[in-house]
């Protein structure tokens, strides 16, 4: 045989990827050394008889290990806590708040309801016309609760339109609008929408997805009561703007929109912020009328 | 081969009860896990050998993830952590790979 001995191939073909010992190690001899080193201890008769207190022993560690194991996995598996733990501790304020803001509206509620009371009854005494008028005002004002006939706008969509069009097919907050300004225009003496009574100052207004009724969010379904001759109402409502508006919500995105007669319908006062807006006559200012003759 | 059949009995307890982890040992667990799967590997392969050994399957299996999670630990200490984890897997899984090819090969004789 000509050319290199075995030995001296094997030296050339190591200097060749000598940087790569860790690897080839890594790679050629994948198994643990000590499987080897056991088989040949059996092999050559040593230890031919393993002591059963060694395996039970090496069974033991194996359960504690296969144990560890196991818990290691359930343990990375599992979402993480803290985060799981912060997103509970957030819903659970926010629920907490949700609960106070509706305990804080029912007790404005309860104390505007009396101080309209008091003052019904001291206003009765002095001045029972004023009290008449006051009243009625009341009601146009938004700041008395009232109940009467009327018509009732539930309006809500149609999940399959929404998961096929997206947000077009969801009602906004521009959608409850015109159907309001559609019932006031027809005759409508109180409008709530969601138990929300409405004023002259109460927006509808879009927050992102959410719609906010007087700053005040709201849900769909969303019910608009109107109080005033239910059956006027809706004849009068068909031939406005929010009965187009209806029509369009129905036909093109499937929406559920049903519009009912009521015979009792039970509106709140409004949100009662108070805030009350003066009139003032002008006393400084006069209007300017030109002086006879003095126009050039 | 008792070993074994100990490691399946713990493993499936272990992801039934659920034991609590304590925090401290969090951030070793990925690579213990991984250390583990490679003892695991290796046992396979020797079974296949013919070569199994239950003392030298649990010790292997016990050092390998003691010394995983160690050299862990000292990157976390030395702040390199993230690279010697990912030599650890690195390496572990190489030898994975070796092992499960063999195995392969042997079953598949491809």
């Amino acid at each position: 045989m000509t050319g290199p001995t075995g030995r001296a191939r094997q030296a050339v073909r190591h200097a060749v990827d000598a940087s790569m010992t860790l690897l080839n190690e890594v790679m050629e001899r994948p198994l643990d050394a000590g499987y080897a080193e056991a088989a040949q201890r059996r092999a050559a008769g040593e230890a031919t008889t393993v002591k059963p207190g060694v395996k039970a022993l090496a069974a033991g560690i194996a359960i504690v290990l296969g144990l560890a194991a196991g818990a290691a996995v359930a343990a990375l598996r599992a979402p993480n806590p803290d985060a799981s733990r912060a997103a509970r501790t957030l819903i659970e304020d926010a629920e907490t708040r949700q609960r106070e803001v509706a305990e804080l509206g029912d007790e404005n509620r309860e104390l505007t309801r009396q101080v309209e009371a008091l003052e019904h009854e001291v206003l009765a005494k002095v001045d029972p016309e004023a009290a008449r008028q006051a009243s009625l005002i009341g009601i146009a004002a938004g700041a008395a609760a009232v109940r009467g006939p009327g018509l009732s706008v539930t309006m809500s969509e149609d999940p399959d339109a929404v998961e096929a069009e997206g947000e077009i097919a969801r009602i906004r907050a521009a959608d409850i609008q015109v159907v309001v300004n559609g019932l006031w225009r027809s005759g409508a003496e109180a409008v709530a929408v969601n138990g929300v009574r409405l004023t002259t100052t109460s927006p509808i207004s879009a927050a992102g997805q959410a719609i906010h009724v007087d700053l005040t969010p709201v849900a769909p379904p969303y019910r608009i009561d109107a109080i005033g001759d239910g059956q006027v109402l809706e004849i009068k409502l068909a031939r406005t703007d929010g009965g187009a508006r209806i029509a369009l919500l129905r036909n093109e995105f499937s929406a559920r929109i049903d519009l009912s007669v009521r015979s009792d319908i039970e509106l709140p006062a409004a949100g009662g912020r108070g805030s009350l807006y003066y009139a003032k006559q002008p006393e400084s200012a006069q209007v300017l009328v030109p002086e006879e003759g003095s126009i050039p | 081969m008792i070993a074994l059949i100990g490691l399946a009995i713990g493993v499936v307890v272990g992801l039934l009860i659920h034991p609590t982890v304590p925090p401290e040992l969090a951030p070793y667990l990925p690579i213990a896990v991984v250390a583990a799967l490679d003892a695991l590997a290796g046992a396979a392969r020797a079974v296949l050998d013919g070569l199994f050994d239950d003392r030298v399957f649990v010790v292997s299996f016990l050092s390998n993830v003691v010394v995983a999670s160690f050299i862990v630990f000292l990157g976390d200490q030395l702040g390199v952590g993230t690279q010697l984890s990912t030599a650890v897997v690195v390496v572990l899984g190489i030898r994975i790979f070796s092992n499960v090819a063999a195995i392969r090969r042997r079953l598949f004789k491809a």
